[in-house]
């Protein structure tokens, strides 16, 4: 009985989520096969499918995705590392927050993709400028994040702990931190999602794989198929990296990090 | 720790203007002195803003003074503060909560602090709430923990700031007896913040009454417990207090006029 309602319950929810998508999907591939479309601009869904099927069979859909998420994965990784630690920093030492407080401003209000000239010149063609527009893209979201976090700290709970006569580090590692947490995974999640959308632009550097490679190389192909195998690749990834995400990350584990006063 | 001893503490607190810049000072304590009495329950009362909080930060190590001496030096060491507010951490089961209290204890091992967890629980009447959350506590438990939490340092001084302002009128009475309780229990010196004339004239053995930095009248309370708010003694007790309120500044830095009385010698 209980089963039957939980079934129940996921089917609808399933239903709910899936109709608008397989609606446009329908209604796309009707107005593509009555010819009301130019299907070199915009191909039917089963075009685009078959296209898709072509790459995969020839095992080169799987590369360009292979080194995509690779790339992704390194540029987040160091991408998060650099702004949760200069968070942290700054956080402890608002004096050193002033002081780069205006460069930090410049560059996060210049666009990644106006910096690939400069990038080129200072690190080649190769992987490192690459991973300079991930890691440009997705840092400050998690290092502005970070920082509204730590900074939001209830007073009062900092208080009791002073009573309670923890040095800074126990507040820290106690209060802190847990009390940050929500808002330091909400940074992480939003700058992966902003370190997947640099993708395209990171790989117009001279790449020879990934999809945003794909998508390019496409283009002056004149596979429009092709373009929207590699736009649909990037969203279902983007989507499936985002779930992952969610559920191997570290979870709001806050009460497990009281674990140290057991 | 024999006597506490406060001696011509000053208090500043820096007043900016509209574009936040520092326009002077505002004096929160002035030439403040007092002596509180070793195992004694000792109320602050007074109007918002008139220093008490204030006082109690200073004298738990939140706030430093600008000047004057506090004798012991390492008073807020040895004190155990419960606010207004319980400050549990949400995130934390009551249990976690509790053992943070232990954490500098370094000489007890892990079931020893637990053991003293689960005594501390039980004597506030809160064994069952050991894994539950802050948020599935009503505000009268909280604030329970929050008390078990500061009693868990033994502090030598007890501080307590507004501690049941919160809470409903019948809350509020069984915190008050749980607090005489606990101190006919375990004699501690303490400093009980309060805006409230029943719960100052219900706890007191003596009443500070205070106005703008200073203590303006220095009532000591010899009455027994359990007390009546309806008690003839009790109103003639809250009328002095707030005749001592309403008359508002002092003249003389500290007016030393103890008012004694027992129930043969009534306020009147």
């Amino acid at each position: 009985m209980i089963i039957s309602f939980v079934v129940k319950q996921k089917l609808r929810s399933l239903l709910l989520v899936s109709t608008l998508p397989i609606v446009i999907v329908v209604l796309w591939e009707i107005v593509g096969r009555l010819g009301l479309t130019n299907s070199y601009l915009l191909p039917s869904p089963s075009a685009i499918w078959l296209a898709a099927v072509e790459l995969w069979e020839r095992g080169h859909l799987q590369r360009h995705l292979l080194v995509s998420v690779s790339r992704v994965l390194t540029g987040f990784s160091v991408s998060a590392s650099l702004a949760l630690s200069l968070a942290a920093l700054h956080h402890g030492l608002p004096v050193v927050r002033r002081i780069m407080s205006v460069p930090m401003e410049a560059i996060r209000v210049v666009p990644p993709l106006a910096m690939v000239p400069v990038l080129i010149l200072w690190l080649g063609i190769g992987e490192a400028s690459k991973l300079a527009i991930i890691v440009l893209a997705s840092f400050f979201p998690i290092y502005l994040s970070a920082r509204t976090a730590l900074a939001s700290t209830d007073t009062r709970l900092l208080e009791m702990a002073k009573t309670l006569r923890l040095s800074r580090i126990e507040q820290t590692w106690f209060i802190v931190i847990p009390s940050a947490m929500p808002g330091l995974l909400t940074g992480l999640r939003l700058g992966f999602g902003y370190a997947w959308r640099a993708l395209v632009g990171a790989e117009m550097i001279a790449a020879a794989a990934g999809l945003g490679y794909l998508i390019i190389d496409s283009e002056e192909l004149a596979r429009t198929d092709r373009i929207f195998v590699g736009i649909f690749a990037i969203a279902a990834t983007g989507l499936l990296l985002d779930a992952i995400f969610l559920r191997v990350l570290p979870k709001d584990n806050r009460s497990g990090m009281l674990k140290g006063v057991f | 720790m024999d006597v506490i001893r406060l001696t011509n503490l000053y208090k500043n607190f820096p007043r900016f203007d509209q574009g936040a810049v520092q326009t002077g000072n505002h004096p929160v304590l002035t030439n403040f002195s007092l002596t509180l009495d070793r195992s004694k329950i000792t109320v602050l009362i007074g109007r918002s803003g008139c220093g008490k909080t204030t006082l109690l930060h200073i004298l738990a190590g939140l706030c430093s003074v600008d000047r004057g001496s506090i004798d012991p030096v390492d008073l807020s060491r040895r004190s155990g503060v419960v606010f207004q507010d319980h400050r549990l951490l949400p995130w934390a089961t009551v249990e976690a909560n509790l053992m943070l209290a232990l954490h500098v204890r370094k000489d007890l091992s892990k079931q020893a602090k637990r053991d003293r967890v689960i005594n501390v629980l039980g004597s506030l009447g809160l064994e069952k709430t050991l894994n539950s959350f802050p948020a599935e506590l009503s505000g009268g438990m909280a604030q329970r923990v929050a008390l078990g939490r500061a009693l868990l340092l033994e502090p030598e001084l007890f501080l307590l700031d507004e501690p049941f302002a919160a809470l409903d009128a019948i809350t509020r009475a069984e915190m008050q007896n749980l607090l005489l309780d606990l101190h006919i229990s375990t004699p501690t010196t303490t400093l009980f913040v309060t805006h409230d004339l029943d719960e100052a004239s219900l706890i007191a053995d003596r009443i500070l009454v205070m106005d703008q930095g200073r203590i303006c009248s220095d009532i000591a309370v010899d009455l027994p417990h359990p007390r009546h708010s309806q008690d003839g003694t009790l109103r003639a007790l809250k009328d002095r207090i707030e005749a001592a309120l309403n008359n508002g500044t002092p003249k003389a830095p500290f007016i030393d006029t103890p008012l004694r009385s027992n129930q043969e010698q009534p306020y009147v």
